[in-house]
C-alpha cells in the first residue's frame, strides 16, 4: 500500500504562510536576502510549527500551544508608529537602543567605539545575511529570518573597552500582532562590552514576537550579557540568543525569565577558538499558567574551553518550566571543562518542572558533569527560621531569595548582580509572599 | 516558666507514639536537665515544644508563662518567648547570617510591639553578643552556619539565644560534637543568660555538660515518660551506673 500522508496545517501555520506570501516583496533586502527568506519559509511550509515529535520541542509543542497567529506588524514605516512609554534604563548610566514592535525607533548616543546600523539598512545593503540552518529544531531562527524587517547591527571596535552599559529594549506596543526583531552584534578583537536585553510587553495583550540576538565575540574579547524576558501575561515570546566565541574570549550570560504566557528562550553557544570561557545562568520564576522553556546548546568544538551552566527555577500555581541543556564536546575539544546544574523548587502541587540535561562527549580527556534536582522547599530549613520567630511568608521569601540568588553568582559584585536581585525581589514580592 | 502536663505525642507520618505522658514544670529562674538513653524521646520533646509539624500531640498541654502554646505556630511560640537551641543547627546557603539575625530579631520585636532596631543599634548588639561567644565578624559575614565547625554552630545558637532573650530556653544536646574548650564557651554563654526571669531545659546524654551548666533539677526520661527526678547528684549517679538500674527500678 502506498499512501501519501498529507499533513493538515493548523490555522496558525496557514496564517504564517499567507502572511509571508503577502509580505515577502515588501521586506527589506536584495534578491539574495529574499531567496534566503524563501528558503527558510520553504522549510516551514514542509514542517510547520515545531511539535512534540521534534525531539528538541517535545516539551514545548508550539503546534498545540500556538493555535493562532496574530497578523504581522509590518514595521516598514508606513502607518503610524504606535505611542508607547519607553521605560528608563535599568542601570542609570546605560544607553538605550529601543525597538518597538520589531522596528528600531530610537538609539541614544552610543559610547565611543560602538556603531549602530539599523537592521533594515543593513539588510538593504546586504551586509547582514539571513541564511541559516534548515533543521526543524531551528524554528525560531527560521521564522524570524523569514519575516524580520528591522532591529540593529552593532559593532564594537577592536580593542574598545566600553564601560557604559548598552540596553537593548525590545518592546511591544500592545497591538495584538506578531513582530520580529533581530540584533547582530559584532565585537572586535580584545573589545569588551556590557549589554542588557529587555524583552517586554504590556499585561493583557496577546502579542507574539520573535527575537534573535547574535553575538560574535572575537579573539580576546569579553562580553557581559544579561537578558530579561519580562513579557506581559498574555504574550508569546520566542527568543534565540547566539554566542559565537573565538579564541581566549570570555562571555557571560544571565537569563531572567519571569514573563509571557508562553515562552521559549534558546541559547546557542559555539566555542570556535581555544581557551575561551563561558558562564551562562538562568533564573526562572513562573506562576499562574505560564509556560517557560529555557533551552541551551553549548558546543565545545575546540580544546581548552571552560563553561559553567547554572539554572535555578521556582514554579508556582499551575505553571510549567522546561530546562533543556545540551553540552556537546567534540572529539578535538580535549581538556574541556563543562559543569552544568539545574535546580528547581516547586511551590505548588500542580506546578511542573521538566529538566533535560544532556552531555555528549566525543573527546576522552575532559572534565564534564551535570546535575539536576527538583523538589519542594526544605521543611527543615523552613522550621529553623520559624523557630527563630520569623513568620512563614518571610521565611519562605528568605529561602527562595537565597536559592534564586545563586543563579546570579556569575555576576558577583557586578552591577548586573543587583539587577538580578531586584528582579528576584520584585517577583517574590508579588508571588511567593502570598503563599 | 514552662509547664508540660500529661504530654502525649506521636510521629505524624506513621503514628508511632514517642511521648507517653510527660509531666514537667520548670519554674522561673530554674535550670532543669533531662537525661535519658537513646530513643527515650528527648529530642522529640524539644521539637514538640517548638512546634515541629512532624509530630502530633494527642493529649496534654504545654504552657509557656501560663499560656497554652500548642495551638501556636512555631514562629508565634518563638515570639512568645521560647527558644530552641538545635542539636544540629541547619546550614542555609545564600542566607547571610547577619540578614537572618536581623530578620529574626526584628520579627521578635515586632511581635512584642517594639520598634525595629536601626542598623547601627543592631550592629552594636550583635557585636557585643558575638564577642562574648568568641564569634568573629568574619563568621557573621558567611551564609548561615555554612562552613561552620560543630563548635561554631553551637556558639552561634547560643548567640541567637542571647539576642532574642527568651523566657524559656530549650537546649537540645548542645554538648554533642563539642570539645572541652568549646563546651566551656557554650556553657559560659548559657550561664550568663541564667536569671530570675528565665528558665532552661537542658537535654543531654552525658553528665559532663552538667558540670558546667549546673542544674537545679535532673529528670530521667525513658520510653516517653519521666521515670525519676532528683537533684544534680542524680546525674552523677547515672554517669556512674548507667540507665539500666533506674529503668529496671521504675518498671
Amino acid at each position: 500500500m502506498n499512501m501519501e500522508l498529507k499533513r493538515i496545517r493548523t490555522e496558525a501555520e496557514t496564517a504564517v504562510l499567507e502572511a509571508f506570501i503577502d509580505a515577502q516583496e515588501t521586506l527589506p533586502g536584495k534578491s539574495e536576502t529574499l531567496s534566503d527568506r524563501r528558503q527558510r519559509m520553504a522549510l516551514f511550509e514542509q514542517q510547520g510549527l515545531p511539535h512534540r515529535r521534534v525531539e528538541e520541542w517535545k516539551y514545548t509543542d508550539l503546534r498545540t500551544l500556538m493555535r493562532t497567529i496574530a497578523p504581522l506588524t509590518l514595521s516598514l514605516g508606513e502607518g503610524q508608529a504606535p505611542e508607547v512609554d519607553i521605560p528608563a534604563p535599568l542601570l542609570e548610566d546605560a544607553v538605550q537602543i529601543v525597538i518597538v514592535d520589531g522596528r528600531l525607533v530610537r538609539a541614544d548616543n552610543l559610547p565611543q567605539g560602538v556603531a549602530l546600523t539599523p537592521l533594515r539598512d543593513a539588510l538593504a545593503e546586504g551586509s547582514v545575511s539571513l541564511s541559516g540552518a534548515t533543521t526543524p529544531d531551528r524554528a525560531i531562527d527560521a521564522l524570524n529570518a523569514a519575516f524580520v524587517s528591522d532591529g540593529a547591527a552593532l559593532t564594537v571596535e577592536k580593542g574598545a573597552t566600553v564601560e557604559t552599559p548598552i540596553e537593548i529594549v525590545s518592546l511591544r506596543s500592545g497591538v495584538e500582532a506578531m513582530s520580529h526583531m533581530r540584533v547582530e552584534v559584532s565585537m572586535g578583537e580584545g573589545a569588551s562590552a556590557k549589554i542588557v536585553e529587555r524583552h517586554i510587553s504590556p499585561d493583557g495583550a496577546a502579542t507574539q514576537s520573535s527575537a534573535v540576538t547574535r553575538y560574535a565575540v572575537a579573539d580576546d574579547a569579553s562580553l557581559d550579557l544579561m537578558r530579561f524576558q519580562m513579557e506581559g501575561n498574555a504574550a508569546t515570546h520566542l527568543g534565540e540568543t547566539v554566542l559565537d566565541l573565538a579564541g581566549k574570549s570570555n562571555a557571560k550570560l544571565l537569563h531572567i525569565v519571569a514573563g509571557a504566557k508562553l515562552s521559549r528562550s534558546e541559547t546557542r553557544v559555539t566555542f570556535n577558538g581555544e581557551e575561551s570561557r563561558l558562564d551562562v545562568a538562568g533564573i526562572t520564576m513562573v506562576a499562574d499558567r505560564q509556560h517557560a522553556d529555557l533551552t541551551l546548546y553549548v558546543d565545545h568544538l575546540v580544546p581548552f574551553g571552560d563553561s559553567t551552566e547554572t539554572f535555578k527555577s521556582v514554579i508556582d500555581d499551575r505553571a510549567r518550566a522546561v530546562f533543556q541543556g545540551k553540552i556537546v564536546v567534540a572529539q578535538d575539544a580535549q581538556k574541556t571543562d563543562a559543569q552544568m546544574s539545574t535546580n528547581a523548587l516547586l511551590l505548588s502541587e500542580a506546578a511542573d518542572m521538566i529538566a533535560k540535561p544532556e552531555l555528549e562527549i566525543f573527546a576522552d580527556d575532559v572534565s564534564c558533569a551535570h546535575g539536576a534536582t527538583c523538589g519542594e522547599m526544605d521543611e527543615d530549613l523552613l522550621f529553623y527560621l520559624l523557630a527563630r520567630g520569623i513568620p512563614h511568608n518571610e521565611a519562605r521569601r528568605l529561602l527562595l531569595q537565597a536559592f534564586l540568588s545563586e543563579g546570579a553568582e556569575l555576576y558577583d559584585g557586578h552591577p548586573f548582580q543587583s539587577l538580578a536581585f531586584d528582579a528576584i525581589d520584585r517577583w517574590l514580592e508579588e508571588h511567593a509572599a502570598r503563599g | 516558666m514552662l509547664e508540660i502536663k500529661n504530654l502525649h505525642a506521636r510521629i505524624a507520618e506513621d503514628g508511632t507514639e514517642i511521648l507517653r505522658g510527660v509531666d514537667l514544670t520548670i519554674p522561673k529562674g530554674e535550670v532543669h536537665a533531662i537525661m535519658g538513653p537513646n530513643g527515650s524521646g528527648k529530642s522529640t520533646l524539644s521539637y514538640v515544644i517548638a512546634g515541629k509539624e512532624d509530630y502530633e500531640v494527642t493529649e496534654g498541654e504545654i504552657l509557656l508563662d501560663g499560656e497554652n502554646i500548642l495551638e501556636m505556630d512555631p514562629h508565634e511560640r518563638a515570639n512568645a518567648g521560647l527558644f530552641l537551641a538545635f542539636q544540629y543547627p541547619i546550614e542555609i546557603p545564600g542566607v547571610a547570617t547577619m540578614t537572618f539575625l536581623r530578620t529574626a530579631l526584628n520579627s521578635n520585636r515586632k511581635a512584642r510591639g517594639q520598634e525595629e532596631l536601626s542598623t547601627p543599634d543592631f550592629m552594636r548588639v550583635v557585636k557585643e553578643k558575638a564577642a562574648e561567644l568568641n564569634i568573629s565578624m568574619d563568621m557573621l559575614k558567611r551564609p548561615l552556619n555554612v562552613g561552620f565547625s560543630g563548635g561554631e554552630k553551637k556558639r552561634n545558637e547560643i548567640m541567637q539565644m542571647a539576642l532574642l532573650e527568651p523566657s524559656v530556653g530549650v537546649l537540645d544536646e548542645t554538648d554533642s560534637g563539642l570539645d572541652i574548650d568549646a563546651l566551656k564557651v557554650v556553657a559560659d554563654g548559657v550561664n550568663a543568660l541564667r536569671g530570675a526571669d528565665r528558665s532552661f531545659l537542658v537535654i543531654t546524654h552525658y553528665q559532663r555538660l552538667l558540670n558546667h551548666i549546673v542544674p537545679d533539677v535532673v529528670h530521667v526520661l525513658s520510653n516517653g515518660r519521666i521515670i525519676k527526678t532528683g537533684d544534680k547528684d542524680l546525674a552523677l549517679e547515672l554517669e556512674a551506673k548507667g540507665y539500666a538500674d533506674i529503668i529496671a527500678e521504675a518498671a
